[in-house]
């Protein structure tokens, strides 16, 4: 867009969130069927009632691992979650289990393509799949402060 | 007299079917009753389902049936989750919290055949050194209940020493099964971290907590964590390593075990007849045929600023999820949701836990986090390289529980500091994840007394086994407080 | 080191904590000594030690197998809950 003399560049961010197709929760043995009634699927884990313990479902970590591989990412041999510890209703732990400084996919790329033909590549900041292994509660969050942002910059076309 | 069995007798007199787990929970529960006003050491009763239980376990011996602990009486403390069963951890938060499932632990002790009496007075969420921090009131030491027992499992140590129970469940974050231990002149016993699960008991700083066991003697803390320990796959830290039998590994001579004491540990905080208690045991040891020396582990003072950085942290995440909206403690009428979250917590919990929920707070807050929280994990890495070099050149290592006999009720509660103290001896084995015992070994004052074993990594069969030879030595371990004889 | 009454009030909100305006100087005090006393670690040289989050090493994170292990049981789950409706808990109108 041009104005005022200046020629913007407008960048738009997409943080991207993907449910793995997983049969039972990240953290715990309930369903992750879609459709149930509210708190069917919840348990004690779910729930972070006193003394409860997470336990990370493999399969979770074979898919982040497999999506990594499809675009090109860095897997890291050696992955850590980390606690973000804030206060909100849908967040029963007060925490979200993420993965912070040393994800198990970093870097990648994305090719689109655009309505008119061309090819975008969208590239992804660290931390890309924290998305995927994370507690992240039900609703759409889109509180996070992290970028980890795919930005769509059109390739200069010819002339 | 009944009482005056141990755990051991107890199990055989039961199969030999001397007397019947129905008079035995009798017994036990009319000496709680009558020591309530006096020790207040139980937080809830279970009266009902305790006869019920036990006679259940007199069928299943009758039938020929029946685990290790058959009808043995035994009682929990109040962290531990248990069906059906108020789980309070000593909180006005949970005042009200009846837990919907069993932590493995209970269940574990079920399966073997005990019968569990009631939940045990605990500090305020494990935080604590007196049970004075307990929203139920403070625990007293039978031995003269004018002094604390210890905490923060002083209910498990003063019904122990009182001979209310047998055994009892604990916990140890940062010596909490170990200094009551030594207050109440009984044995206990913190296992190497993962080798007990915590799934089920409420956690405080997870990288830290261990459940285990108070008695009174080594045989039967080994009889009871042989039963409690092992692999649970809903506790992502627990090991995955077959338990051995504590219990057959005791008697094993002592000829030949090199035994390190702790030079750092003998400092000007350790009362002087405290030291003399301790040096007099190890001359025991030595007698034994234990080879005694020193060894220095210099990063080890700073064990309680380390530990007072990481507890803090790991509480105040943990306890996150105390927020009045799934179970637990809810204010009245709240104004909005930042309200609820406020007022909740802020009745909810105790003076202590709200210092240490702050404290932890701050140094995970940015721009702190790199100061404290990462400088405190790389000292512990540094505590815990000391041990493991220590245990290059000896067996197991030895000193003082706690530089002091108990204090009287309120004489440290003015200062958190002096009382973060007490602990001084016994969170390095925190830190590091070595199983740690405390077995009484002498009075100091007329009160008693702790020696603390410390071992390697999964090394719980070896501090039983030097225990369980000092206590045949010794009858340091049979005395009781004269009010509970 | 002494923290302000306003790092007292900012940490409290954090741990969404409410303090009665007398406690302020207490936990003021106390906070301070024990920030006092963790300032002891700057005395140990950890230079090149790599931070300790686990006291066990070797150890790496048990994986489950993906299967549905869990029921409904959400009306037991519930019985302790201060205010729940239609399977739902109850709290105040979020407004953002």
């Amino acid at each position: 867009m041009t104005g005022l003399g200046n020629d913007w560049e407008t960048v738009i961010g997409l943080e991207i969130h993907a449910q793995l197709a997983t049969r039972s929760k990240i953290f715990s043995g309930a369903s992750t069927a879609y459709g149930a009634p509210p708190n069917a699927q919840a348990s004690l884990v779910d729930l972070g009632f006193p003394g409860v313990l997470p336990v990370l479902n493999g399969e979770a970590v074979r898919m982040a691992v497999c999506f990594g591989l499809a675009i090109g990412a860095r897997i890291a041999r050696h992955s850590v979650f980390a606690r973000k510890n804030y206060f909100y209703p849908d967040l029963p732990k007060g925490y979200q289990i993420s993965q912070y400084e040393l994800p198990i996919v970093a870097q990648g790329a994305l090719d689109i393509v655009l309505d008119d033909g061309s090819t975008s590549r969208c590239t992804r900041g660290w931390a890309g799949s924290r998305a995927w292994i994370s507690t992240a509660p039900a609703r759409r969050s889109s509180r996070s402060s992290r970028s980890r942002t795919c930005a769509l910059r059109r390739k200069p076309s010819p002339t | 007299m009944i009482h005056r069995n141990s755990l051991t007798q107890l199990a055989a007199g039961l199969r030999a079917k001397k007397f019947s787990s129905v008079e035995l929970v009798r017994a036990y529960l009319e000496r709680i009753a009558a020591s309530q006003p006096a020790l207040n050491a139980f937080v809830s009763v279970t009266g009902e389902q305790a006869l019920q239980a036990a006679a259940a376990a007199d069928r299943d011996i009758a039938a020929g049936g029946g685990g290790a602990l058959a009808g043995v009486p035994i009682a929990h403390k109040d962290l531990f989750c248990t069906a059906g069963v108020r789980t309070t951890c000593g909180s006005r938060m949970l005042d009200n919290f009846v837990s919907p499932y069993d932590a493995t632990v209970v269940a574990k002790l079920k399966a073997a055949g005990a019968v569990t009496l009631g939940k045990l007075n605990m500090d305020e969420f494990a935080m604590g050194s007196s049970n004075e921090t307990s929203y139920f009131g403070p625990v007293r030491n039978p031995w003269n209940t004018d002094f604390v027992p210890g905490g923060s499992s002083g209910g498990s140590a003063a019904a122990v020493a009182a001979r209310l129970v047998p055994a009892a469940t604990a916990t140890d974050t940062g010596g909490s099964i170990r200094q009551p231990a030594a207050l109440c002149g009984i044995t206990g016993i913190k296992p190497t971290y993962g080798r007990v699960s915590r799934y089920g008991m409420v956690a405080f700083a997870s990288s830290l907590d261990q459940g285990g066991v108070l008695a009174t003697s080594a045989q039967d803390a080994a009889l009871m964590l042989r039963e409690m320990a092992g692999f649970d796959p809903n506790d992502s830290t627990s090991v995955d390593a077959p338990v051995p039998d504590y219990v057959a590994a005791l008697d094993a001579p002592l000829a030949g075990v090199k035994i390190g004491l702790i030079k750092e540990f003998v400092d000007e905080g350790l009362d002087r007849e405290n030291e003399r208690r301790i040096r007099e045991a190890l001359g025991v040891l030595e007698r034994l045929g234990a080879s005694l020396r020193e060894v220095s582990l210099p990063n080890l003072p700073l064990s309680v600023p380390v530990y007072y950085v990481v507890a803090p942290a790991e509480c105040s995440s943990n306890l996150a999820r105390y927020d009045g909206v799934r179970f637990g403690h809810r204010c009245k009428e709240p104004r909005d949701l930042q309200d609820l979250y406020r007022r909740s917590r802020g009745e909810g919990f105790g003076a202590e836990v709200k210092r240490r929920i702050m404290t932890g707070t701050y140094v995970l807050s940015a721009g702190y986090y790199d100061a404290y929280y990462l400088k405190a994990q790389r000292v512990r890495q540094l505590i815990a390289a000391d041990f493991k070099r220590a245990f290059g050149e000896v067996d197991v290592l030895v000193g003082p529980t706690s530089p002091t006999a108990a204090f009287r009720i309120g004489a440290k509660t003015a200062d958190p500091i002096t009382m973060y103290l007490n602990d001084i001896y016994t969170i390095g084995a925190n830190l590091a994840g070595l199983p740690a015992m405390s077995v009484p070994c002498g009075f100091v004052g007329g009160l008693p007394v702790g020696l603390q074993i410390v071992g390697p990594h999964f090394a719980e069969a070896r501090i039983l086994n030097v225990a369980h030879r000092y206590q045949l030595e010794t009858d340091w371990h049979r005395k009781s407080p004269e009010r509970f004889a | 080191m002494s923290l302000t009454r306003a790092q007292i009030e900012s940490i409290a909100h954090l741990a969404r904590l409410e303090l009665e305006p007398a406690e302020i100087p207490v936990y003021q005090e106390s906070l301070s000594r024990i920030i006092d006393l963790v300032g002891q670690l700057d005395r140990a040289d950890t230079g090149g030690v790599a931070p300790m989050a686990h006291p066990l090493p070797g150890l790496s994170q048990r994986l489950r197998t993906d299967e549905v292990t869990e029921q409904d049981r959400h009306e037991t789950y519930q019985a302790s809950a201060p205010q729940v409706a239609a399977g739902l808990y109850l709290v105040p109108k979020v407004i953002e």
